[in-house]
């Protein structure tokens, strides 16, 4: 699932990777930037936690605008400041629309990754934050109709609280959560690879969660594969052979064939008013019906129903 | 309220009163049996059964968003789509899609009984086909009795049934006047900026914005109305309120109260107008039960739709059959000391292809006793509370 987000097969709007401290998300950021450069016409990559060069390995880079929200966020050095790049400032409420409509190219559609809402987060409440990522997902209805086609979010799950990550989880249509298991990436010729639960919300409504493998190889190239859940074995394992209760008794309790087609031939008592009426078709009224057949002993006196005059 | 008893169309009496009360008959409500009521119906005659008929005319029905919110805009599409087919006008409000994107997804409404027994025939048949009857030999007195469970709400006249494969034509979408609020469109997005103030601007338009609808449109009771002005409800839907782009800031220990307030302030408009409200809330974004609880309080009808998608109770076989889970957490007590108190509690939803409905939870009968132990049998799982000493799930060192 998370290689098909990646290459675009399943569509998603928003796409949130959640990391921890054990499992770095920074790798799948990556991939997302170089495989969204080669199908988009522009990326936007906001980083405000690592330098761009870190993202731009294995890239188109011409068709990557970097803003910048790692040099100088708090504006401490305004003097130096070269007004030509554009920086993002966390003085005032984060407008990713706003620095996407400066850039001087105007290439649709467009695809904004944003290396991590935690510095965002911990300045604003969540809800500005929210905010204007819906404006980004809704840009296509504003006037002058950049069109978003997909926004990659990365999210450090320890640093917030349960209430951000669930308003956040709302509005995702994707979420990559990175576990800590016992496979934490490794770095080296190999790649990178690690475990993750991916959750996905289809447009038709339909969600599907799947634990995954993903491998990342050298070139920044994302391979998953989905991780069959072992299966609990209380409730799915052998059962105990039954005890047959015809074996080791002095008595024969076992019967023939030919015995059990005689059995199921007679006639128990409460059946016989079966084979009077039509048994497939229901009763117009549900409920019984009483049918009365006299025996031979029954002296039905109408004047005398209870039969206990006795002159 | 000034809404005496009246007869309702499609009305289910001949009796009328000697007195010369107004009645006011207003196609697509009917009285309540629980007090001098009128009821409208929520689209979706299974769940009006449930909570006593219908929404009651002049009162806030709240839906407690289930995780993805997706069974919640159904249901707010059915309440719509109800109000087109009764000629009620609608105000329609959200925050994340646009409204005229929900209003133009509207269910179209299967147009006589024969389309809805066969919707229901339909539906009977793809189950009867899964098991062969086999005659029975013993108990051959219940072979005539039905197998299916009859459905909630089936017998009554109230409510239209829809078809969920077939979206309603714009026709019969233009025949109800309707008033949107999209709040990106009042309140622009660039210009929003930090909210520090008690009261939320969002709410306060929001509020605004439906006093005037009530005003403009003749639904307050207050005011005195020409005989001759034929008078009907306004239906009101406010979508997704509450979630994080109406401002609500959980910052886990305490939220601002604007949301009671605007609550509050919503239920003294509605109590002197002739208006029924739905309202979604996605709760399950709020840590604090509390704040829940506090808006629960303050409308009248609370339900609570729980979804099994992208949950482990998906795999569970008792619910194989339903998508869902819904709870009535509270029903609307006004003008009389009770409430509807429905016989059973457990009921649950499943989203056919064509048809959404409310069901009573029945588990499955354990017909095998292939499960030996009683805490490996899901069923059995959920008879037992939880509060024994067997925990099945973790395995401490004081389970015996």
């Amino acid at each position: 699932m998370l290689q098909q987000v990646l290459e675009g097969t399943e569509a998603s709007s928003l796409v949130v990777v959640e990391d921890c401290v054990e499992h770095d998300g920074r790798p799948v950021l990556h991939c997302f930037c170089s495989e969204l450069s080669k199908r988009c016409d522009s990326v936007h990559l906001f980083h405000l936690e690592n330098p761009a060069e870190g993202f731009l390995a294995g890239a188109n880079i011409s068709k990557i605008h970097s803003h910048d929200g790692f040099s100088d966020p708090l504006r401490w050095e305004e003097q130096k400041r070269d007004s030509s790049a554009d920086r993002i400032d966390l003085t005032s409420p984060p407008d990713f629309l706003g620095h996407i409509k400066k850039t001087p190219s105007k290439a649709s559609p467009v695809a904004v990754v944003i290396d991590s809402l935690t510095p965002l987060l911990q300045k604003y409440p969540g809800y500005v934050i929210c905010r204007a990522l819906q404006r980004l997902l809704r840009a296509r209805l504003e006037s002058d109709g950049t069109e978003v086609s997909q926004v990659v979010a990365g999210f450090h799950g320890d640093l917030h609280d349960n209430s951000t990550a669930a308003a956040l989880r709302h509005m995702a249509t994707t979420w990559v959560q990175l576990q800590e298991g016992a496979e934490s990436p490794t770095q080296g010729g190999a790649g990178f690879h690690g475990n993750c639960e991916v959750l996905h919300r289809r447009k038709s409504g339909k969600v599907i969660r799947q634990d995954e493998v993903y491998h990342i190889s050298p070139q920044w190239s994302l391979t998953s594969r989905v991780q069959k859940t072992p299966v609990r074995p209380a409730v799915q394992g052998e059962q105990e052979p039954q005890a047959d209760p015809t074996a080791n008794l002095t008595f024969n309790l076992r019967l023939t064939d030919t015995e059990k087609e005689a059995r199921s031939r007679v006639v128990l008592p409460y059946m016989h008013h079966q084979r009077k009426r039509a048994p497939d078709r229901p009763a117009a009224t549900p409920g019984g019906q009483i049918f009365y057949q006299p025996d031979d002993v029954d002296d039905f006196d109408e004047e005398d129903p209870d039969d206990d005059l006795d002159f | 309220m000034a809404a005496s008893m009246g007869r309702g169309r499609g009305g289910v009496t001949s009796f009328q009163k000697k007195a010369r009360a107004k009645t006011l008959q207003i196609p697509g409500t009917r009285p309540s049996s629980q007090g001098n009521q009128l009821l409208v119906s929520t689209g979706v005659p299974s769940l009006d059964h449930i909570i006593g008929g219908g929404v009651v005319v002049g009162t806030v029905m709240l839906v407690e968003e289930d995780s993805f919110g997706s069974y919640a805009r159904l249901l707010m599409k059915y309440f719509m789509a109800e109000g087109i087919m009764t000629h009620h006008p609608l105000l329609l409000s959200s925050a994340e899609l646009h409204p005229k994107q929900l209003l133009s997804d509207l269910p179209a409404p299967v147009s006589d009984d024969i389309g809805k027994a066969a919707l229901n025939q339909e539906e009977v048949s793809l189950e009867k086909n899964v098991q062969k009857e086999a005659t029975m030999k013993i108990a051959w007195r219940y072979h005539n009795l039905r197998t299916e469970q009859p459905e909630l709400g089936a017998f009554s006249q109230f409510g239209h049934y829809y078809d969920l494969s077939k979206t309603m034509s714009s026709e019969m979408r233009d025949t109800a006047p309707t008033r949107l609020f999209y709040l990106q469109d009042e309140l622009p997005l660039e210009k929003q900026g930090v909210w520090t103030s008690i009261t939320n601007p969002a709410y306060i338009k929001l509020l605004q914005s439906i006093q005037d609808v009530v005003k403009e449109g003749q639904f307050d009771l207050t005011v005195p109305q020409p005989k001759d002005v034929p008078r009907t409800v306004l239906r009101i839907g406010l979508h997704s309120l509450g979630s994080p782009l109406w401002g609500e800031q959980d910052s886990g220990s305490s939220h601002d109260s604007s949301l009671p307030h605007f609550l509050h302030a919503l239920r003294a408009v509605l109590r002197t107008s002739l208006a029924a409200c739905l309202i979604t809330i996605p709760t399950h974004l709020f840590e604090d039960m509390a704040f829940t609880r506090r808006l629960e309080k303050l409308c009248d009808s609370v339900i609570r739709l729980e979804s099994f998608a992208g949950s482990e109770k998906e795999q569970n076989p008792a619910y194989k059959d339903y998508h869902g889970l819904l709870y009535i957490k509270q029903l609307s007590q006004a003008n009389c000391l009770l409430s509807y108190m429905p016989d059973c509690n457990d009921f649950a939803f499943k989203l056919r292809r064509k048809k959404f409905a409310v069901e009573k939870l029945h588990l499955p009968p354990e017909l095998q006793d292939s499960q030996q132990r009683e805490q490996d049998d899901p069923v059995a799982a959920l008879k037992t509370p939880s509060a024994s000493c067997f925990n099945p799930s973790v395995k401490s060192k004081l389970d015996f």
